[in-house]
């Protein structure tokens, strides 16, 4: 039972009753009921094909040497630039389209509220949708290739972008505005002096931020018939290619460094402009 | 000119030219961005054929496929895309637990005010190698290890999350306030004790509330899991695109943008609560 006590006044309080256990409780049953969907096959687990298959990916096959497994980066690098170039222009477009959509989706900043909702529901549908279908929806359009890849990559950047734009935009300083209101300043005048300077930094990082995902994405997309570096990986992962998985091994060390890179310099660009 | 206005014009020379860094910036990004679209070209063949069919796709993907979406007619439960969707669900919220629990140790590791400087630098960039390891292609090697099936997705999700909520454990003990950890001492409480009353209940919210939003993220990445047969709605989305079934896909996004809405909002309450 609850403790309770009796102050001097006369009023009870009552030790408010502990309900983590319950919550605990809930979490534990949801996680066992889950559990039976993604059933453990013990006698399935092959440590020695596990290792196998990390040495076939990290150390030269096929009679190659390390010279070999390194200079593939030069056979593969048209391939790897497309899928940077595909990323990078996807994100582009996708953050030019979302800069406006953000502003009208910000409530401190357009203050009427259906037009927020509206957008802003519109943003989440969108976001809903896996870049994978996206992208298959793109190609029913205008055919697999470059060309769909950066119309998905768009789509997909121009949800997030959207959303993370409109959400800082909705934490910024509202004194400038103010103090340029006061002025008798035009919309566009308060968004350059007054929006965009407080935005600027979180917009980098951001852009860097998604640019990552979407390298990451371009294996995915792979799967459904873009071409780029995830065509390639996906070739030479194939079970019936086990005599180039080194060449894939290569290529998941080449998008992990550039990842890694993009990482680093998103923190320093952050870091110096905040 | 008076001495005021002298001032003024040296302070404003004094101003940094922060122009030149951003107009190399912005010719640079626009450089890179012509390159980029530079080879785009349009199969307009297919454009011509869409075009024509576009009536016909528009009317089938109206008219979801509703038997397969709820397993009824000749498809058997296991068969439809609400039995995937549970699937995905499950897995992403194994993925979630045991990311999360095994964040744990290396997240209070990659604390800096816990372990010192030179532990959590490198806590920090095993954290950035998790995080930034291609997940699908993790998914392939784990495949390796525990063969095709729900299981490999969701040991997949939960050591790729490892990545993120190490990183987000680890600032939210580094923003921690100090005052209980530090009253506690002053009544000789010990590190059991401090963990149990200072540690737990001040870090706590935050890390439920940086599991729910992993758990969000999680539910999207299980979809594109099952391209590589580790379960899930992602092989019934290879399937439909490749045999471009409209009704199939239209179903699926159906189930997906239910399934992830309903998840979202479910979420954000509870983390309000939370913080």
């Amino acid at each position: 039972m609850a403790k309770s006590y009796v102050l001097p006044n006369g009023k009870v309080i009552k030790k408010p009753t502990n309900l983590n256990w319950v919550y605990f409780l809930i979490v534990l049953i949801l996680f066992i009921y889950a559990l039976t969907w993604t059933p453990i096959t013990v006698y399935n687990i092959k440590f020695d094909r596990f290792f196998t298959l990390i040495r076939q990916l990290f150390t030269p096959q096929n009679g190659r040497d390390w010279g070999d497994y390194f200079s593939y980066t030069i056979e593969i690098w048209t391939p790897f630039m497309e899928t940077i170039r595909t990323s990078f222009a996807g994100t582009a477009i996708g953050a030019i389209f979302a800069i406006p959509v953000a502003l009208i989706s910000a409530n401190n900043l357009i203050k009427i509220k259906w037009i927020n909702e509206t957008t802003k529901f519109i943003l989440s549908l969108v976001r809903t949708m896996p870049i994978a279908i996206i992208a298959v929806l793109v190609a029913a359009f205008i055919g697999f290739g470059n060309t769909a890849g950066t119309i998905a990559v768009s789509v997909f950047s121009f949800g997030i972008l959207a959303k993370m734009i409109y959400e800082s935009l909705e934490t910024i300083d509202m004194t400038p505005l103010e103090a340029l209101d006061a002025t008798g300043a035009t919309t566009l005048q308060k968004i350059h002096t007054a929006v965009i300077p407080q935005v600027k930094p979180i917009l980098i990082s951001y852009f860097i931020y998604v640019f990552e995902i979407n390298i990451r994405a371009s294996v995915i997309l792979a799967y459904v018939g873009a071409g780029g570096i995830g065509q390639i990986l996906r070739e030479n992962l194939g079970p019936l290619e086990w005599y180039n998985r080194d060449k894939a091994g290569l290529i998941i060390i080449l998008l992990t460094v550039m990842v890694v890179i993009l990482n680093y310099s998103s923190n320093a660009i952050r870091r110096k402009l905040q | 000119m008076t001495e005021n206005q002298l001032s003024l014009n040296t302070k404003l020379k004094q101003k940094p030219k922060t122009w030149i860094i951003n107009w190399t910036i912005t010719l640079l990004f626009s450089l890179f961005f012509i390159y980029s679209i530079s080879d785009s070209s349009i199969n307009w063949r297919s454009v011509e054929t869409f075009i024509t069919n576009f009536p016909n796709t528009i009317r089938r993907f109206l008219n979801p496929d509703w038997d397969w979406l709820f397993g009824l007619e000749i498809y058997k439960f296991s068969q439809s895309v609400i039995y995937f969707s549970i699937e995905t669900l499950a897995i992403a919220f194994v993925g979630t637990i045991i990311g999360a629990i095994l964040a744990l140790p290396i997240g209070v590791l990659a604390s800096k005010n816990i372990t010192g400087n030179k532990t959590s630098k490198v806590s920090d960039f095993v954290l950035i190698l998790i995080r930034t390891f291609p997940e699908i292609v993790l998914a392939i090697i784990l495949i390796g290890l525990v063969g095709p099936g729900a299981f490999a997705g969701a040991i997949t999700i939960g050591i790729h999350s490892i990545g993120m909520l190490g990183k987000l454990y680890s600032e939210a003990i580094e923003n921690m306030d100090k005052g209980p950890i530090e009253a506690l001492d002053a009544v000789g409480a010990t590190t059991f004790q401090k963990l149990r009353y200072a540690v737990v209940p001040n870090v706590m919210p935050d890390f439920l509330s940086i599991i729910l939003y992993r758990f969000d993220i999680n539910i999207r990445s299980s979809f594109i899991l099952g391209f590589v047969l580790a379960g899930g709605l992602g092989a019934p989305i290879s399937y439909a695109s490749s045999e471009r079934n409209w009704e199939g896909i239209s179903a699926i996004i159906i189930a997906i943008m239910v399934m992830v809405l309903s998840i979202e909002y479910i979420s954000t309450k509870l983390r309000k609560k939370l913080v």
